[in-house]
């Protein structure tokens, strides 16, 4: 059984003693605090078994991230995830920010008590529920002794707050243990932050490590304009920022009125209730893209008197909401959707940061030392594209990125809602599809060709796709994700989503086209040179075996000649290649020289032509 | 140890002279190497009206590391040259799986390993080049293959040095045909004809009943696909023994392939087809009518796969099949789609195939 503390044992106590009237043939009917209903029903939020450490990493940078982003501070982060009691599963998990903080009055229920946020608007936002945080507190109030530990500094005061707290899970109320003012205290370098440290009880498992690892590293994609660091007990590793610029915030907007319910509608009225409006002008002020004459003509279709705001029934509101949704209106605008931009997402894709263990293996006998870093990747190219349109009432920003080449080495798709990376269930998501249903000859390359350049026995699927060394990402925002399931981990094909995903891919490949041949024959020209310099040493030694002869001088004058004939196949079309007869070339030289050059010219642009092609990359399709 | 074989000697120089000409393409012409070799395969094999054989077309392939596909195969070549070279140099012999061995490695660095063989068939078809460049044929240059063909009845061959009678008065065994074709000789032959049999399981019943005895017959079988050493045993008693030379397989279109192989070769050693193949050679059975004529019960018999069938099809439009008899046992087969092996005999008694069935068709065509 695990450790419980005494808030909670009094209130399983007193349930106890509540169920302890068995089969007298009465239903009791028992309101639960929101608080018990999370930490019972606690997978509805993703806090299950080996996921709670992943869950618990992704709900803190969220807010983080969120709480920087309302302000348009350049974010400064870091995590920690230690282990404390190895015996028991133990771990502190520890996040700092440089955001706006938590005024220290908000902070207990802001922390402790479930459904209460600063983010029930209608703008995209990261977290939207008021639940991630007041988990992590729950669950660390239910597995452990310690407090959960916060410190608070906000924008407006000079002073920073410590808070030492517990949930009563019973109630949903925050239990303070102990609260300190600092005067003019600086645990913050920033003007302003919040801090929190919370002892979990979790196992983690490699699969798990691997996935924080994960939605760390592709977090860092879609906010390259954050120094992430991120410190466990294999080490520290640095997010380095890769741009000042930081997406313009997303602003709360009106509902539209395509979306309108009787709950909408009659909050709407009960807003306006001390002021003489009328029902006209309430639907004008609380509903976007609503004139007067749009809002006469929907009074007039739904057939209801004017008449006193306060005054309607449900029966004739509801005949508004129908007037409603049987009218047409503008698309709904924007402006409460923060896209990442093709800027940022550019510089994310540029500089694509993945964290990799290294296992020091020096000695047999002691158990392998990992130690944690981080790769770069630098691909040779990329491009990116995005659509606004209307998926099920609902404005939807789709983006789509590619990174190709360079230090890229295999075929990855990543997948971000409201700039939070996906990582389960990519098998069934619509992104999934999209990828397969374009074809890669949009491209301008075919399957043969990527199956020829870029085979590798380790791929399985028969995709070309899934053979080229590219990155594509996908970026959709939305106030309603259609998640597949509760888990949010995968989108659904809703609408016509799906169609507009297609033609963003469609778009990129089109743009990349060029280059990705360019890119193509220039792996070509190197997988042939690379074949020659494979074979050569075989032929040279067998013939150097067999008859008397200068064994380096063959070497050379054969690499001398085969580095000279992939710089042709470079220069001259393929169709000219056939017909190139050996006995002919001599004659030649001088261009054959001239080519070679070139050649070498080429291989070297590998690795400094990333520079020029960003020049050349894509612009953003406006629709 | 007797003096260098001559055919040896050639096959050294040959290989030498290959090696030295792409050295002068590299170093003094600066051109990358094209070895032109005779293309082998079912699209320059050509049906000889003449020689009623198979042979190989005038169509070349260029192996040359200007192909980017073709480096591997020209390097694997040229490595199998300098084998071939040094196995005579050492005058040892081997099998061609010892050639694969013998040249067996990786090619590449530690990130792109590759094998440089994916199977013994490339290093096979690498050994075929070598015969190709070299015009001689592997046997020749002491690369052989396991035995696997049999002979029993009256003949003496001399191996090396040794003499081996292969009429073996117990009846209980046969003598492996040996592949060493370079040291083989037929000393003697006392049989009136050469009897050759799809699989050693028949060849060993038909010799346990004494067939050999009887009817003074040499029995040979390929074990299925025959080798080299085995076709050429047939042609040799055939053409310079003047024996006559029957051959009896299974009633179905791989049966009949095998026979063909005998009577006209084969595709992939349509190079070679003068010196394997006896168009004298009668095919005999089994024939489609006779798992009707001899009544093999229906459970003996197998039903025809749809592979079967589209061989057979082929078959009917090739030349040498073109005779009103074939060209009925092959329709007779299209239409019954049922097939049979020379097994099935064994369901009438397990005498029946020798004391019987190969008598009357022997009778028939007037072998004996």
């Amino acid at each position: 059984m695990k450790q419980r503390t005494s808030t909670e044992i009094t209130t399983q106590t007193k349930r106890t003693q509540a169920g302890a009237l068995p089969n007298n043939g009465k239903v009791r009917y028992d309101r639960k605090a929101e608080s018990e209903f999370f930490v019972d029903n606690s997978a509805l939020a993703g806090f299950t078994g080996e996921r709670i450490l992943y869950m618990a990493v992704r709900e803190l940078i969220e807010n983080a991230l969120d709480s920087c982003e309302v302000d348009h501070i350049l974010p400064r982060i870091s995590l920690s995830l230690k282990i404390y009691d190895s015996l028991n599963d133990m771990w502190i998990i520890t996040c700092q920010d440089n955001g706006v903080g938590i005024p220290p009055d908000k902070v207990p229920v802001a922390v402790c008590s479930f459904l209460t946020s600063g983010k029930y608007v209608e703008k995209q936002q990261r977290g939207l529920f008021g639940v991630g945080l007041k988990m992590i507190a729950a669950f660390s109030t239910k597995d452990t002794d310690h407090p959960l530990k916060v410190w608070t500094k906000t924008l407006e005061g000079t002073d920073e707050f410590y808070f030492e707290l517990r949930t009563d899970i019973g109630t949903n109320k925050p239990i303070v243990l102990s609260k300190d003012t600092k005067k003019y205290g600086n645990s913050f370098n920033s003007k302003s932050g919040f801090r929190i440290e919370a002892m979990l009880r979790a196992r983690l498992s490699p699969i798990t490590k691997s996935k924080i690892y994960d939605y760390i590293s592709q977090s860092s994609i879609v906010n390259p304009y954050a120094i992430i660091t991120f410190t466990t007990d294999e080490g520290s590793i640095v997010f380095e920022r890769r741009t000042n610029k930081m997406p313009e915030p997303s602003s709360e907007v009106l509902p539209h009125p395509s979306d309108m319910d009787l709950k909408t509608l009659k909050r709407a009225i009960l807003s306006f209730t001390n002021q003489k409006t009328t029902i006209q002008g309430i639907l004008c002020n609380s509903f976007q893209k609503m004139s007067n004459e749009k809002a006469k003509e929907i009074l007039s279709r739904a057939g209801v008197e004017l008449k006193n705001a306060t005054k309607y029934d449900e029966h004739e509101l509801i005949k508004i909401v129908n007037a409603c949704r049987q009218t047409k209106f503008q698309s709904p605008n924007t402006d409460h959707l923060s896209p990442v931009g093709e800027q940022i997402l550019t510089a994310g894709m540029m500089e694509e940061y993945t964290i990799v263990t290294k296992r020091e293996n020096n000695n047999v006998n002691e158990t392998p030392n990992s130690q944690l870093s981080v790769r770069v990747l630098k691909p040779a190219l990329t491009a990116y594209s995005s659509k606004t349109c209307i998926i099920v009432n609902r404005a939807t920003i789709v983006e789509c990125g590619i990174a190709y080449g360079g230090n890229i080495n295999s075929f990855r798709l990543y997948r971000f809602a409201n700039k939070i990376p996906l990582l389960y269930d990519e098998g069934s998501d619509v992104a999934r599809e999209v990828v397969s249903e374009v074809e890669i000859n949009k491209m301008g390359i075919t399957k043969k060709d990527v199956k020829e350049q870029f085979f590798n026995p380790d791929v399985k699927s028969d995709r070309a796709i899934d053979l080229l060394p590219i990155h594509i990402f996908f970026h959709i925002c939305s106030t309603k994700i259609p998640y597949k399931t509760a888990g949010k981990e995968s989108i659904a094909s809703e609408g016509s989503l799906k169609k507009y995903m297609r033609s963003c891919l469609s778009d990129l490949y089109k743009k990349v086209s060029a280059q990705i041949r360019k890119e193509i024959k220039i792996k070509e020209a190197e997988n042939r040179l690379r074949l020659y310099k494979h074979y050569i040493p075989l032929i040279v030694d067998a013939i150097s075996e067999s008859i008397n002869i200068d064994a380096k001088k063959l070497s050379d004058a054969f690499l001398k000649l085969v580095e000279n004939r992939v710089g042709e196949t470079e220069l001259v079309p393929p169709d000219h290649m056939h017909m190139v007869k050996t006995n002919n070339v001599s004659e030649s030289r001088q261009e054959v020289r001239e080519s070679e050059k070139n050649l070498v010219n080429r291989l070297k642009l590998t690795d400094n032509r990333i520079s020029g092609l960003i020049g050349k990359k894509a612009r953003r399709v406006k629709e | 140890m007797p003096t260098r074989d001559k055919r040896h000697l050639e096959v050294i120089k040959k290989i030498k002279s290959v090696m030295s000409e792409i050295s002068r393409n590299v170093i003094s012409d600066k051109v990358l190497p094209v070895l032109d070799i005779a293309k082998v395969g079912y699209d320059n094999t050509i049906w000889s009206d003449d020689k009623r054989m198979l042979t190989i077309g005038d169509k070349t392939v260029q192996i040359s590391p200007e192909n980017t596909k073709k480096i591997p195969t020209f390097s694997q070549y040229i490595v199998m040259a300098n084998a071939v070279r040094k196995l005579l140099d050492e005058e040892m012999e081997s099998t061609i799986r010892g050639m694969y061995y013998a040249t067996l490695s990786t090619v590449g660095d530690e990130k792109n390993k590759q094998k440089f063989w994916n199977t013994q068939d490339n290093s096979d078809d690498a050994i075929k080049a070598v015969e190709l460049i070299t015009g001689v044929p592997r046997e020749e240059f002491s690369v052989t293959s396991k035995p696997k063909g049999m002979i029993s009845g009256p003949i003496t061959l001399r191996v090396g040095g040794d003499l081996i009678d292969c009429n073996l008065g117990s009846r209980a065994t046969s003598q492996l045909v040996p592949t060493n074709i370079r040291d083989l000789e037929i000393v003697n032959v006392k049989a009136d004809f050469v009897m050759v049999v799809e699989k050693d399981t028949v060849l060993n019943n038909i010799r346990k009943s004494g067939f050999i005895q009887k009817y003074n017959a040499i029995l040979m079988t390929g074990s299925g696909e025959p080798d080299r050493a085995t076709r050429m045993m047939v042609k040799a008693l055939n053409q310079e023994w003047k024996k006559t030379v029957v051959i009896f397989a299974d009633a179905d279109p791989w049966g009949l392939g095998i026979a063909l192989r005998y009577k006209i070769g084969s595709e992939s050693l349509s190079y070679d087809s003068e010196r394997l193949v006896t168009p004298d050679a009668k095919v005999l059975g089994m024939m489609f009518s006779d798992i009707y004529d001899y009544n093999i019960p229906e459970v003996a018999r197998l039903s025809a796969s749809e592979e079967d069938l589209n061989r057979a099809n082929d078959m009917k439009k090739k030349p040498w099949l073109k005779d009103r008899q074939w060209q009925k046992e092959l329709n007779l087969f299209i239409q019954r789609k049922e097939k049979c092996e020379l097994d099935a005999f064994f369901k009438h008694g397990f005498r029946y195939l020798a004391e019987n069935y190969l008598p009357e068709k022997l009778r028939e065509s007037g072998v004996i």
